[in-house]
């Protein structure tokens, strides 16, 4: 038997994963998952290509924009991080241009299916003439197009198959220390990537500088106004529910919508059981909820006011005028990462900068504290 | 004293094996919570009036559906004992002079996964084995509708000479159950070589 065998898939070399098959070694770290690869010959529709903005980029974004295309073009890999509702996405729209019009091979990958499908209509938008494939969990059918958004589950299917792979929500699980996913995306690359993080840390920077790569910051919201600030409030569980409905009767008022954030599933059952006798309009969405991608469509069309949800819906998802309160901001289940992304679902589109976010909690924890400061840092600077 | 851990090879996690773990799930190479994970549930019932015995419900069961799945669709040799360990005891006295038939499957996933899947999966029981039926035509039943299913006993035909059953205690084994007419064919065809007895005993039935 081979004694150097390694994985062509993950890369496994770890012996503990091995098994062994008519007198051969297989990999069983990545054997859930499919390793059927999909047709390379596909042929990008370059002269349809034509990148068409609701909005034009800010001065920052079209300079960020113009460094990560002149980066690529040198062959150097990148992260991005950029604050939360930065527009981050907007920024490599250039570089996609420029790849697809030479009918190479692009890709966005996010760890989340909820943010996929919350990003296909931008795509759409943006290059209107070309086909746009989503692929994620129970929708893999189609899986060629001109440019390809998907989950990194999905990237099993496409091994060195990107000339240009942008990666999402570095930090995001499932993906963030997955060993099988992380290769999965290195393996996909044939050309460069670029990296998209509102919270990166040193580690990650460390890694791109390693792997021939540059790093951009964008400490600025598209439309330049600062991130909100989260409010923190003590309560006693019952006291948080008196005032949460309070304040859901208030921005039911407004006609804001809002999200009530709660650590686990069964609290958020729990919580929602309350708060729909005394406000109507409402839903809970976790990852046990089934419909929760109709229940998602339905309240950006308007017809719920307000979702209490897990962290599925922390990352990635944009609705216009929102506002989020965090049930119980004090769990050990929230890091300062995960805050702030919960605070950047706030205040994100341009004509609807302003908004509120309410963390509640019996103790202030560390967790909180950091999240706070960081965003007055960043606040702060956003003009370096 | 020298302690041997063991690599579980379902959650590939180091374990230490009990004392009783090595007496009841003899040569297990399966950590208890992940054995544990599978949850036991043997139902008695009669097919073709012939004494049958399931060991999984297929429903419900989570882990065991994962397991299968692993096994049959991505391939993974490694699981196939997980099944039968938890039993092995209890398979071993109650069928020990039972000369084991099985199910018959299809060629071409046969080709796919590299290995016969019932034959590993029933590999720790030493019990004399026979291929005793064939498909005539190469079908994968997962492709098959209901009604589909239950004409399945015309691609099905007797593989060996029926003398060579004759008088012998035959235990017919196969995977999963789902509408039973499968085994019912089979079944109706040994009940033709003249058995001493014949007993059915699929590892994971759908309820
Ligand atoms: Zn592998
Ligand atoms: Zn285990």
């Amino acid at each position: 038997m081979d004694e150097n065998f390694v994985c062509e898939y993950c890369n496994n070399k770890d012996k503990r994963y091995f098994g062994i098959k008519n007198g051969k070694y297989y990999c069983r770290r990545c054997i859930e998952f499919s390793h059927e690869q999909v047709d390379k010959s596909y042929q990008i529709n370059k002269d349809a290509v034509e990148l068409s903005l609701n909005y034009p980029l800010s001065e920052k974004q079209k300079n960020i924009s113009n460094k990560v295309l002149n980066a690529l073009i040198e062959k150097k890999n990148v992260l991005i991080s950029a604050v939360t509702g930065a527009g981050k996405t907007e920024l490599i729209y250039e570089s996609f241009e420029y790849f697809l019009k030479r009918g190479l091979k692009v890709g966005f990958a996010t760890p989340r299916k909820d943010v996929v499908i919350d990003l296909l209509p931008r795509f759409e938008q943006a290059f209107n003439k070309l086909k746009i494939v989503g692929i994620y969990q129970n929708h893999t059918k189609e899986m060629l197009g001109d440019i390809i958004v998907l989950t990194t589950h999905q990237l099993c299917h496409f091994k060195n198959y990107f000339d240009l792979l942008v990666l999402d929500e570095i930090d995001a699980f499932p993906y963030a220390g997955d060993f099988v996913l992380n290769n999965f995306f290195y393996n996909s690359v044939k050309g460069n990537y670029v990296m998209l993080s509102a919270t990166c840390n040193k580690k990650d920077i460390d890694n791109i500088r390693k792997d021939n790569g540059v790093v951009f910051e964008l400490n600025e919201r598209y439309h330049k106004h600062d991130l909100i600030v989260p409010i923190f409030k003590y309560g006693s569980f019952h006291t948080r529910l008196m005032k949460i409905i309070l304040i859901l009767k208030r921005y039911n008022k407004e006609n804001k919508p809002c999200f009530v954030f709660c650590s686990t599933i069964y609290l958020c059952e729990r919580v929602f059981s309350y708060l729909k006798l005394f406000v109507k309009d409402g839903n809970v969405v976790n990852s046990k909820a089934c419909m929760r991608d109709v229940i998602i469509e339905d309240f950006k069309k308007g017809k719920y006011k307000y979702l209490v949800t897990t962290s599925i819906l922390e990352r990635g998802v944009t609705v216009k005028n929102l506002q989020v309160m965090v049930f119980d901001a004090d769990s050990k289940l929230y890091d300062k990462d995960s805050l702030i992304q919960i605070s950047g679902r706030v205040g994100r589109k341009i004509d609807s900068y302003d908004g509120e976010v309410t963390f509640f909690g019996n103790v202030k924890t560390e967790a909180i504290t950091n999240c706070i400061d960081r965003i007055n840092y960043v606040n702060k600077n956003k003009n370096l | 004293m020298l302690i041997k851990t063991k690599i579980c090879k379902r959650c590939f996690k180091n374990y230490i094996p009990s004392l009783i773990e090595e007496l009841f799930y003899d040569k297990s190479e399966f950590c208890l919570d992940c054995l544990n994970k599978l949850e036991n549930k043997i139902r008695y019932f009669k097919l073709c009036d012939c004494k049958c015995e399931s060991l999984y419900d297929y429903e419900n069961d989570y882990e065991s559906k994962t397991v299968i799945d692993l096994i049959k669709n991505k391939y993974d040799i490694e699981l196939t004992n997980m099944f039968i360990i938890k039993y092995l005891l209890y398979l071993k006295i109650k069928f020990y002079n039972y000369t084991i038939c099985f199910a018959p499957s299809s060629k071409s996933s046969f080709n796919k996964r590299g290995f016969d899947h019932l034959h590993e999966m029933f590999k720790l029981l030493n019990n004399k084995k026979i291929d005793c039926f064939i498909k005539t035509q190469d079908i994968e039943q997962k492709h098959l509708n209901k009604v589909e299913r239950l004409n399945i006993n015309k691609y099905i035909k007797l593989n060996i000479d029926k003398k060579e059953l004759k008088n012998k205690r035959i235990l017919l084994v196969d995977d999963v159950m789902t509408t039973g007419s499968t085994l019912k064919a089979c079944l109706e065809l040994l009940k033709t070589c003249e058995c001493k007895k014949i007993m059915g005993l699929v590892l994971l039935k759908h309820i």
